[in-house]
């Protein structure tokens, strides 16, 4: 188990602040925020690449904050893996093994099982300037494992691939390291990613954690408004609460009274009646209501009659924009329900609020 | 549409840089086969000449790249205080003149300090190692200022990913950071070895001018125009060209130091 302590660190305007967290030997872990947020820096802190000003690492309960990089046996892939061009790719791949002086026939053993598991054989003598982004990954994936890492630090593993090949790539990354049975810190400022591969995410934002929990946590149940707009949640209002008890509150903007359950004790301080809150619901969590079709439970308090005034098409699905009184609502729906209710621009239709995915913050 | 006037500058200036040159030698061509020469040239004093400003020159950058490389690495890769300082006075011997420095190296060999450096590494003053230790002086800030900049241009992702991979700092200095630099500390190595075999002033105030012991191509030249002989002037001048032309032209090639950015 990875566990980082109490870290602080100051690098002119910017600090980590406090930052805790662990990560057990079985899970895939995130690093999640925007660029900018210290998240490369407190990889490098795990790794021993820079001195932490006070707090702890440890691994498996053994303090291993003074042990330099080299001592920890945490293998760390670079963004843009940084493969060393003066060496083609089997020489990269053994550059940990020549290091530590591992006899030729242990290297040679080493060597027939990463490539068979990353299948690089074809690209053994290549030059490694002369490798696609994935061809590369897949060396420095390989140089990293030949290391026989206790834990493996990535470091946006994936900023340098095409976005077509990259969701292919997630899946077979995770799986090889999976198979290798190593635990795995990933950092990326790209939502998606984090909450597809990883199994726990930290949210970090301006050099401090503000949340850790599983990917359905973290989307579903942002903990702050901040971390909302950081995910990307689009229905942002602000308002104020009318009232409030066990089932939930009825909260007012603009006119509109909007239904929203309360909010887990983890995550906020219980609005009262009169305070003014903001109030999020993911596009994905608005939806398009036809008139002969019967409405759920958990639809029907947060009904609202508007017009379409925009729509966006993405290559997995549509933006569309209604205005309903003075609230402009964004619902993310898939190519084949805008075409079914033959949606356009200026069309009138109903729209409603899953409910349990409204989230109030004080 | 707007004219792009930049290349056309460009190349006007280049070709005067070109023609200036051209203009130059031809003078001397011209100068050379009206004068008559003052006494038989010697090829024997004159390839002695050549022989110690290579040797010299190439003593003296291989002795500073040795000092260069470990201080220009702890310059880029590390604070300290008075780093800016340090930074600043090693430019000094590109802007002091080199006979300031020639003469500050006197006095220095002159004073017990002095004295006791010639003990060690045998005598300076007025002799061929005060070739090697003057231009040492001239050129060593140069070299250790560029080999810094060549190592800035280093990632340190590169050495991080190294030291995970099991190499302590020095290791990953040796296999990563200096391979990874070799095309720019060639072209650093080349650019000091051209103002090694360049340097007189601070070379004939320290080690003075004395065929056959300390005469380097530029002491020959100047000795030889010292004397108002033309005709000798401008044989070495031509041999100073054509040497310090092939050499710097080889070592180019060899060290595959190329356009770096695609050309039109």
């Amino acid at each position: 188990m990875i566990e980082l302590r109490n870290i602080n660190y100051r690098a002119g305007d910017f600090a980590l602040n406090d930052i805790s967290f662990s990560a057990s030997r079985a899970e895939y872990f995130a690093l999640l925020g925007p660029t900018g947020s210290g998240k490369t820096l407190l990889l490098k802190i795990l790794a021993g690449l820079i001195p932490p000003s006070s707090g702890g690492v440890f691994f498996d309960s053994e303090d291993v904050t003074r042990l330099a990089p080299e001592d920890r046996a945490f293998g760390y892939v670079a963004q843009d893996y940084r493969l060393f061009s003066h060496l083609n790719a089997v020489e990269n791949i053994l550059f940990s093994p020549r290091v530590r002086r591992l006899p030729d026939d242990a290297k040679g053993i080493l060597l027939g099982d990463i490539v068979s598991k990353l299948d690089i054989a074809p690209l053994l003598k290549r030059r490694v300037t002369n490798l696609s982004g994935g061809e590369r990954q897949r060396v420095a994936l390989a140089r990293t494992l030949a290391s026989r890492p206790s834990l493996v630090l990535l470091d946006e593993p994936f900023s340098a691939i095409d976005e077509g090949l990259k969701k292919h790539l997630w899946f077979e990354i995770k799986g090889i390291l999976s198979a290798a049975g190593v635990p795995v810190i990933h950092v990326t400022h790209d939502i998606e990613e984090a909450v597809t591969l990883a199994d726990k995410i930290a949210v970090v934002i301006d050099g401090k954690i503000r949340q850790t929990g599983t990917p359905k946590d973290i989307l579903l149940r942002p903990s702050s408004e901040r971390i909302a707009r950081y995910l990307g949640i689009k229905n942002i209002f602000v308002g104020r609460v009318v009232s409030g008890d066990s089932r939930g509150y009825l909260i007012e903007i603009s006119g509109a009274v909007i239904s929203a359950p309360v909010p887990p004790e983890s995550l906020a301080v219980a609005p009262e009646a009169g305070d003014e809150v903001t109030v999020c619901a993911r596009p994905q969590s608005v939806k398009i209501i036809r008139p002969s079709e019967a409405v759920r439970d958990e639809l029907k308090e947060n009904m609202f009659d508007g017009v379409i005034v925009g729509a966006y098409f993405f290559s997995d699905s549509v933006s569309v924009f209604v205005k309903c009184g003075d609230l402009v609502w964004e619902a993310r729906l898939p190519h084949a329900v805008y075409h079914r209710n033959e949606l356009s621009v200026g069309k009138k239709i109903i729209i409603a609020l899953w409910r349990p995915d409204v989230m109030v913050y004080k | 549409m707007k004219k792009n006037i930049l290349p056309v500058i460009g190349y006007l200036a280049l070709a005067s840089a070109a023609s200036f040159l051209l203009v130059t030698m031809a003078g001397l061509f011209w100068k050379m086969a009206e004068t008559a020469p003052q006494r038989a040239f010697s090829a024997h004093r004159a390839w002695f000449a050549v022989r110690l400003s290579l040797s010299s020159a190439t003593l003296s950058t291989a002795i500073a790249m040795v000092f260069a490389l470990p201080s220009g690495y702890v310059l880029s890769r590390r604070r300290f205080p008075g780093k800016n300082i340090l930074e600043t006075a090693l430019l000094l011997p590109m802007v002091i003149s080199p006979v300031a420095l020639g003469a500050l190296l006197l006095i220095f060999f002159n004073t017990p300090p002095g004295r006791l450096v010639e003990k060690i590494i045998g005598p300076v003053v007025f002799e061929s190692r005060g070739i090697i230790v003057a231009q040492f002086v001239v050129i060593s800030g140069l070299a250790v200022t560029l080999v810094k900049t060549v190592f800035d241009y280093v990632s340190r992702d590169y050495e991080d990913t190294a030291r995970s991979l099991g190499c302590s700092e020095t290791e990953t200095f040796f296999r990563v950071t200096l391979p990874t630099s070799a095309r720019g500390l060639a072209a650093t190595a080349i650019l000091v070895w051209a103002r090694a075999l360049g340097e007189f002033g601070a070379t004939v105030t320290l080690a003075g001018a004395t065929t056959y012991k300390t005469e380097t191509l530029p002491v020959a030249i100047y000795l030889a125009l010292a004397s108002a002989d033309v005709y000798h002037t401008g044989v070495l001048i031509i041999l100073s060209f054509a040497m310090a032309f092939a050499v710097l032209f080889l070592l180019k090639t060899a060290a595959g130091v190329r356009d770096s950015y695609p050309s039109h």
